[in-house]
């Protein structure tokens, strides 16, 4: 769509390009090079719309794989049919414990991958935009190691794992990762709130939510340092309907927030807090705006999850690799990228020594440095 | 022609301190003013506050008769255009998407064709077409500098603010980067204010010439009213000769001053 309007707009712009003096400033504006680099534009922003639909494509091709491979054996058309099994219109395709597999089992806990791993790379891209350092993730202001904290006191102090438990593990969770990012908030708050502030403060709560774990993995008995131990690696396991729901809102909200700011993200991170400004920009605004929103969808992501550090941090990065810095194009490809590792990790994380699951957390780890790695050198490579 | 930027006793205080106090300006359009003084003078205090990155203490700040502190910061970005002194890409853009970039205050949710055209057309204009698929990130100090202008251009302001845009350039790219800038202010009737260094350079390439030494507007006009012995020793500090070449002051310094109580002040 892009790429006609291009081609045929600038034929109907041309006369105005050359209006008034052509001088011996403006050369060849008609021919040459320009018309050349258009034809590149054109190319480059076709690349990107095919860049999107393969990698929706691909979200779409592994999210059936995953729907039909696990511990409980099924085949392909067994599991397309317990798919449809409840689909309004039909009625009993298979029997009740192949449809409950899939449908309370395996397809919330792909949704939740998908809509995870998408809003862990939304926060991530957002935090490397917004405080200029690609560096960082959604836990560089402390969240992850503020959740493990508040999971942590919870099964030690609170509940067994079993039943109400579980929801007292992630509100505590939850509870402790927004009370850590206020307070990065609110420490480093000093009229403004400066990029290098923020990370610094982040980085001293993480140490000290790290401490207050290790403190009480010193009081925790065996079988709640385990499930300490557990939780810390980030796992799917627990994955429920309502859960993935949740997450899908917290997207569904941020989503559209972050993509009508892609203009002021790249004026933000490509040239700084001063030329932003300049440029009309309202920084302050936009950086609170966005770091609450991404705070939120990370926090509730590991507080459901534990933590999956990874795919925050290298998400963006294997995005902005692929189609380039600019927010309109990185946004939503990167959310593909992170969908994509979660779900395709998770699901050899289940399948790959089943019945035993790996944690999602290590598989992330597992597959995403060695692509990461590879993008990486390669670019470095090719740019020498 | 009617003045395109008007400053009226400005003055600008960081908490207590005040650094700049009854600056007075005013810039016609077609116009280069080149604000010269030592490290510390407020040179770049003032291009910052102009640009609306400090809000003054006192005075007033008007582009084609607007008081810029009256408009909302889109607005005034429309008005004031900023080159700051080279800046930091911590990921890699393109020239073209940099460029791009100086649209912003005209750009609603997404740039539109008619941005782009313009990019293409401030590309020819500097003549870095060739440039626009690089990384900012790849290219020399002098082709940063023009990217930078031509960002500061794509952005169709009145008033363009330029902080030393030559003084990490060797000196082919100063008189090419400056050469750039009077082009463009013949084009488009922009206005625009400078802060440089090198003297020299500053009388052969702008119109008019401010000194500002310990926030205050030590001299202003033309070249060689400006570039005084007198003025050089009390603003810098330093015992210079000034000769003229092809009508031009020269600045030819031969030594530091015996310190002089004005100047430490």
């Amino acid at each position: 769509m892009r790429t006609t309007a291009d081609s045929s707009g600038s034929t109907r712009t041309l006369p105005s390009s050359i209006d008034g003096s052509v001088s011996i400033d403006r050369p060849s504006v008609l021919e040459g090079p320009d018309h050349q680099l258009r034809r590149t534009l054109a190319g480059r922003a076709r690349v990107r719309a095919i860049a999107l639909l393969v990698g929706v494509v691909s979200v779409l091709a592994a999210a059936v794989v995953a729907v039909s491979v696990g511990a409980a054996g099924l085949s392909v058309s067994d599991a397309a049919l317990a798919v449809a099994d409840r689909l309004p219109g039909t009625s009993a395709l298979v029997d009740a414990n192949t449809a409950s597999i899939v449908w309370e089992l395996r397809l919330p806990r792909i949704a939740l991958a998908v809509v995870g791993g998408a809003a862990l790379a939304l926060s991530g891209t957002t935090m490397q935009a917004l405080l200029r350092n690609p560096l960082v993730s959604p836990f560089t202001l402390g969240i992850s190691s503020a959740a493990a904290f508040g999971a942590s006191v919870a099964i030690v102090f609170g509940a067994s794992l079993a039943g109400g438990g579980r929801y007292v593990v992630v509100a505590n969770a939850l509870a402790c990762a927004l009370a850590c990012a206020t307070l990065a908030f609110s420490l480093s708050w000093a009229g403004k709130l400066r990029a290098e502030t923020l990370i610094l403060v982040g980085i001293a709560l993480t140490y000290l939510f790290g401490a207050l774990t290790a403190t009480l993995q010193l009081i925790a008995n065996d079988q709640q340092l385990a499930a300490i131990v557990q939780w810390t690696f980030g796992s799917l396991n627990g994955a429920s309907w309502e859960q993935a729901v949740v997450v899908g809102l917290v997207v569904a909200v941020a989503f559209p927030v972050f993509l009508r700011s892609s203009q002021r993200y790249d004026a933000i991170a490509f040239l700084g807090d001063d030329s932003a400004r300049a440029l009309g920009v309202d920084v302050l605004r936009t950086r609170v705006v966005t770091m609450v929103l991404a705070v939120v969808l990370a926090a509730v992501v590991v507080s459901f999850c534990g933590v999956i550090g990874f795919v925050g941090l290298v998400a963006p990065h294997i995005a902005r690799l692929l189609v380039g810095g600019s927010h309109r194009t990185l946004l939503p490809f990167a959310a593909i990228c992170g969908a994509a590792l979660l779900l395709v990790a998770d699901t050899v994380g289940r399948t790959i020594v089943a019945p035993a699951i790996i944690p999602v957390g290590i598989v992330v780890s597992f597959l995403g440095v060695p692509l990461f790695l590879q993008l990486v050198v390669s670019r470095a490579r090719a740019a020498r | 022609m009617t003045s395109r930027l008007v400053v009226d006793g400005l003055a600008v205080a960081y908490g207590s301190t005040r650094v700049l106090d009854g600056i007075d300006l005013e810039v016609r359009g077609g116009e280069l003013v080149g604000l010269l003084g030592p490290n510390g003078a407020g040179k770049s205090t003032l291009i910052r506050t102009i640009v609306g990155l400090h809000r003054p203490t006192e005075g007033r700040i008007s582009v084609d008769g607007r008081d810029v502190r009256e408009l909302r910061p889109r607005q005034r970005a429309r008005l004031v255009a900023y080159v700051p002194q080279d800046t930091d890409d911590p990921f890699a853009l393109s020239v073209f998407d940099q460029v791009l970039l100086g649209r912003t205050p005209h750009v609603g949710v997404r740039p539109r064709h008619q941005d782009r055209e313009i990019v293409l057309e401030t590309l020819a204009a500097l003549r870095i077409s060739h440039l626009a698929l690089r990384p900012v990130g790849e290219l020399s100090g002098g082709q940063r500098q023009k990217v930078a202008i031509a960002r500061a251009l794509a952005q169709h302001a009145a008033v363009l603010l330029l902080d030393e845009p030559t003084s990490a350039l060797d000196l082919h790219h100063q008189i090419d980067a400056l050469q750039q800038v009077r082009a463009t202010l013949e084009r488009t009737g922009a206005a625009a204010v400078m802060s440089i260094h090198d003297p020299n350079l500053a009388a052969r390439h702008c119109d008019r010439l401010v000194l500002l030494a310990g926030g205050h507007l030590a001299a202003s006009g033309r070249a060689e009213e400006v570039l005084t012995p007198d003025n050089v020793r009390e603003a810098f500090g330093v015992d210079a000769d000034v000769d003229l070449s092809r009508g031009h002051p020269v600045v030819l310094p031969n030594g530091l001053a015996q310190p002089v109580s004005e100047v430490q002040r």
